[in-house]
């Protein structure tokens, strides 16, 4: 999926990921491929991504939102 | 005819002042240019936030539309008390930029208001110079921030955010209004009016365009802006709520206004200092000129006066010439 990570102070992520997980209002959530379309709430944490090589990455999350569109394109908007 | 070292004394003068101008006007022009990249910094997040809100917005007005009411950030209510918010420098030397959005700020609290009312108007100010001009004009001052000007941070703008939108909730004030300087490009800003408070999306969308210049080095992403914008809207999940979402994005959309607002200010500023710097090291360096070509004739005068003076002398000490 392609995943895009974007805060006031620029983007923090662009590019492929295989996986994402963050915490929700409504509880920890963790977004594949093919996820169906998603607007969520995000709760202050720790969002990982696993990048296209396997590799983890991690970015500190105030508040924001999670919108997962149809064709495995993830958008995060994090302060 | 003055004395050289007086002349010598003035050009000098004149010429640390010159270094001093020109020093100013480039950093101004660095900071104008940083001011302009923080702001466009914030576009994708912009945008993509504007999408997210009219995707929660379709989605309520397809599955619940009842839940687009009542939403307080959104909902006009009887203008009773308001809030102004005044956006000039800390520090003067910029030419018309603070006098430009106190004169608009003037023509409207002579338009629309009246001494009767007065009391109803309460200012928010940043920056010293509009705090100065409230006090003395005798106005309610509720808060004012200073040290904005070189770069407004995002946590100041969080603050700045909470106090208006708090007001706003608790009825201390039923609208909002910002008066600060429209960047449109380097050599161009405008003192305008923005209506902050009820949010309106067709005014959140506007303010967030405006972020890119009209002309200049950055208006090219326009374009590529106004063709981003329009996505697909699907059939979303939304959690916890539609409305519990909205009413979450809002604060952040406004936050996002106030920011773009703040920075546009500062880049506004940086260049109204840089242009005022500018014709400053132009009348200094022409002060220079006719400094340099005075001091020049003076000197030319006395070495001449010394010449006759020489001469005569050698003439009345041996008259025949031998």
């Amino acid at each position: 999926m392609r995943l895009r990570i974007h805060s006031l102070q620029g983007t923090l992520y662009d590019g492929k990921a295989k996986r994402l997980t963050l915490p929700t209002e409504v509880g920890e959530i963790t977004v594949l491929d093919e996820h169906e379309p998603l607007i969520s709430v995000t709760k202050q944490g720790l969002a990982i991504v696993e990048d296209g090589e396997g590799k983890e990455q991690f970015f500190r999350i105030n508040s924001g939102f999670l919108e997962v569109k149809s064709g495995s394109e993830v958008l995060v908007l994090a302060d | 005819m003055a004395s050289l070292t007086h002349l010598k004394k003035r050009l000098s003068g004149i010429k640390s002042i010159n270094q001093i101008t020109a020093a100013m006007e480039l950093v101004a022009a660095t900071k104008m240019r940083k001011a302009q990249e923080v702001a466009l910094g914030t576009r994708s997040y912009a945008w993509s936030a504007l999408e997210l809100l009219s995707h929660i917005i379709k989605s309520l007005e397809e599955h619940a539309p009842e839940g687009l009411s009542n939403i307080p950030l959104l909902m006009k209510r009887e203008i009773k008390k308001t809030a102004i918010v005044v956006v000039t420098s800390d520090k003067g030397l910029v030419g018309s930029f603070n006098s430009s959005v106190l004169r608009r700020l003037e023509k409207f609290l002579k338009e629309e208001t009246n001494p009767s009312n007065w009391g109803n108007v309460t200012f928010i100010t940043i920056g010293q110079k509009g705090a100065d001009y409230v006090r003395k004009r005798g106005g309610t001052l509720y808060r004012t921030f200073t040290n904005y000007s070189d770069l407004a941070r995002l946590d100041e703008i969080s603050e700045l955010t909470s106090v208006i939108v708090n007001g706003y909730l608790d009825g201390t004030w039923d609208e909002v209004l910002v008066f600060s300087a429209n960047f449109i490009s380097a050599l161009r800003q405008e003192a305008i009016m923005r209506e902050l408070l009820p949010m309106d999306f067709k005014r959140v969308k506007n303010s967030i365009r405006e972020v890119v210049p009209e002309t200049g080095r950055y208006s090219d992403l326009k374009r590529e802006m106004l063709e981003s914008s329009e996505g697909r809207p699907f059939d979303y999940v939304i959690e916890p709520s539609p409305r519990i979402a909205l009413e979450k994005l809002l604060p952040h959309l406004l936050r996002i206004q106030v920011y773009t607002i703040m920075l546009e200010a500062n880049a506004s500023e940086h260049s109204a200092r840089r242009v005022a710097m500018k014709n400053a090291s132009d009348n200094a360096g022409e002060l220079i000129n006719n400094l340099t070509l005075l001091y020049n004739r003076s000197r030319q005068e006395l070495i001449t006066k010394e010449l006759t003076e020489i001469t005569s002398t050698v003439a009345a000490i041996n008259p025949t010439g031998n």
